[in-house]
């Protein structure tokens, strides 16, 4: 037999529990219930596990077994917990909705090892079935921790208050160290500037860098690239005349040499135009002469004598 | 006996002095000598510098490109003359506008007589009209000037302007060209005839430089070898 409160087995005479003092179960796969045990039946164990009342179903059936001192018991008033959970809003809990219904209740003996078949409106009226459920102090308790450690009881709370109280005034009672408005002001400002000239200082390291770096690129022939630079440090720093210089050498260094290249350009074809047309010209004066010489060929075969010199 | 003497002193020097007077005639007939054609090539120095030399387009002249050139008849003329060597040369000018250029054809000839009958032979063969005004003072008193238009490759028209000039026994026949916007374009003869007067300029500058006479340069100075002779006569009197 064992407790299923207390998890303790006995040997299978025993019937309660000597240490919370209820009725001991069958381990599952022992003997049948209902072979010459009284307490054997499931409604009996079910009476056994309510506390409260016993199942509606059976207590006509067992009202010769009951003692004499047994009495429904006196409905307590709710627990803590029970009133925050009437605070709470409603969840949704589908599952459990579904057999709020008398009908829909499971019957009694599908219900394992006891557990009341009670409605769950008795149950939410005082869910704590067995009378087992301590409030929140209890459940502390068990655990071993004051409330007041963890600061869920009113008086600690009070405490703090006045601990705030004492702090307080421990601080008002310490040495201050009296500072001019004026002396902070310009502490203040002096900060500001600090930080602005900071940031002056870094921005204008990075102008410097960037227009040194574009005179490179100019020296070395990359126009484009040094423009570019020089675009740069101008949105760097406000003050950037020099760069501007550079950019503006650097744009009309480039513009020449694409006039320059654009003027060597057309000078080389025009060049190679007139080489071709030289070629044609003379090509054409060639012909032109040929002609001359095969008409004086003409002449001289035509005429008796031969040219001859003055 | 010294009378003797001395008479001879005197004409020996005299002889001398008279061969000396009549040097300058003996180098005006002297001859330009070329070992072979390229020699007739005007050097890069002398080249005006508004010019490029083309020596892609220049070369010897031989008698089998020249013949149909000038044709066969005045082929057998400047070899009866005593041709001996020809060079073309190709000058283009700097400018591309109009594209401006001269060649020049120098033929060597065995002597002056013969390159003055090829010069005045051959100048009845070149086409064009005579330009009879005065070109320029850089050309020798020989030069004769003719222009001439054209049209090349099928559109386009071209001015001429030619110079025909000996020096000594080198016949030059120095042609400039330009293209024309017209048949009658006056500018582009114009441009023509300044190519070729350039380029004969520079070239006959060149000759007169290579122009020589052997024993020409010691004769004004024949009289000074008498000297010796003459002064232990004088001394005696």
């Amino acid at each position: 037999m064992r407790c299923l409160r207390c998890a303790i087995d006995y040997g299978p005479d025993e019937r309660f529990c000597e240490r919370c003092g209820r009725g001991l179960s069958h381990p599952p796969g022992s003997k049948a219930a209902g072979e010459g045990d009284p307490f054997s039946t499931l409604q009996d164990t079910a009476f056994l596990y309510s506390t409260f009342s016993p199942p509606a179903s059976t207590q006509q059936a067992t009202a010769t077994a009951e003692p004499d001192s047994y009495s429904l018991p006196v409905q307590s008033p709710p627990t803590t917990r029970l009133r925050a959970q009437a605070a709470l809003p409603p969840v949704d809990r589908p599952e459990i909705d579904r057999y709020e219904t008398e009908e829909e209740i499971a019957p009694p003996s599908h219900v394992p090892l006891g557990i009341a078949n009670r409605p769950i409106r008795e149950l939410g009226a005082d869910p704590d079935i067995d009378g087992d459920q301590p409030d929140a102090t209890d459940v502390l308790s068990a655990f071993d921790v004051r409330s007041s450690t963890i600061g869920m009881d009113v008086r600690s709370w009070r405490q703090t208050a006045a601990a705030t109280k004492e702090v307080a005034g421990a601080r008002a009672k310490l040495p201050r160290l009296r500072v001019p408005p004026t002396i902070l002001v310009a502490v203040l400002a002096l900060a500001v500037v600090a930080a602005l000239a900071f940031m002056a200082l870094g921005k204008y390291n990075t102008y410097d860098k960037d227009v040194k770096a574009a005179q490179t690129l100019v020296a070395q022939g990359q126009y484009a690239a040094a423009i570019d630079r020089y675009q740069k440090a101008i949105q760097e720093w406000p003050r950037n005349q020099s760069a501007k210089d550079g950019q503006t050498s650097a744009q009309a260094t480039v513009a020449a040499a694409q006039a320059q290249a654009t003027a060597t350009a057309l000078q080389a074809q025009a060049a190679a135009a007139a080489r071709s047309q030289r070629a044609d010209i003379f090509k054409a004066w060639q012909q032109q002469r040929t002609q001359a010489g095969q008409q004086a060929d003409a002449q001289a075969s035509a005429s008796p004598t031969p040219p001859s010199g003055q | 006996m010294r009378s003797l003497t001395r008479w001879r002193v005197g004409g020996l020097s005299a002889v001398l002095l008279l061969a000396a007077i009549c040097s300058p005639t003996q180098a005006a007939e002297s001859l330009i000598s070329a070992a072979k054609a390229a020699d007739l090539m005007l050097p890069i120095a002398q080249i005006p510098t508004d010019m490029q030399f083309r020596p892609d387009q220049s070369g010897p002249i031989v008698a089998k490109g020249l013949s149909p050139l000038i044709g066969v008849s005045m082929l057998q003329t400047f070899q009866q003359n005593g041709w001996l060597l020809g060079y073309h040369g190709w000058l283009d000018a700097k400018v591309s506008t109009n594209a401006p250029f001269a060649t020049y054809d120098i033929y060597t000839f065995a002597n002056t007589k013969g390159a003055q009958l090829t010069r005045l032979a051959y100048q009845g063969e070149i086409p064009g009209i005579q330009y009879t005004a005065q070109v320029s003072s850089t050309l020798p008193k020989s030069a004769t000037v003719w222009t001439d238009t054209g049209q090349f490759a099928t559109t386009g028209y071209y001015a001429e302007a030619e110079v025909l000039f000996r020096v000594a026994n080198v016949v030059g026949d120095v042609t400039g060209f330009s293209v024309a916007t017209s048949g009658q374009d006056a500018q582009a003869i114009s441009t023509a005839l300044g190519q070729a007067t350039e380029a004969t300029a520079a070239y006959v500058h060149w000759l007169s430089g290579r122009v020589r006479a052997p024993g020409h340069a010691g004769l004004p100075l024949l009289p000074l070898a008498g000297l010796p002779l003459a002064l232990p006569h004088l001394r005696r009197r």
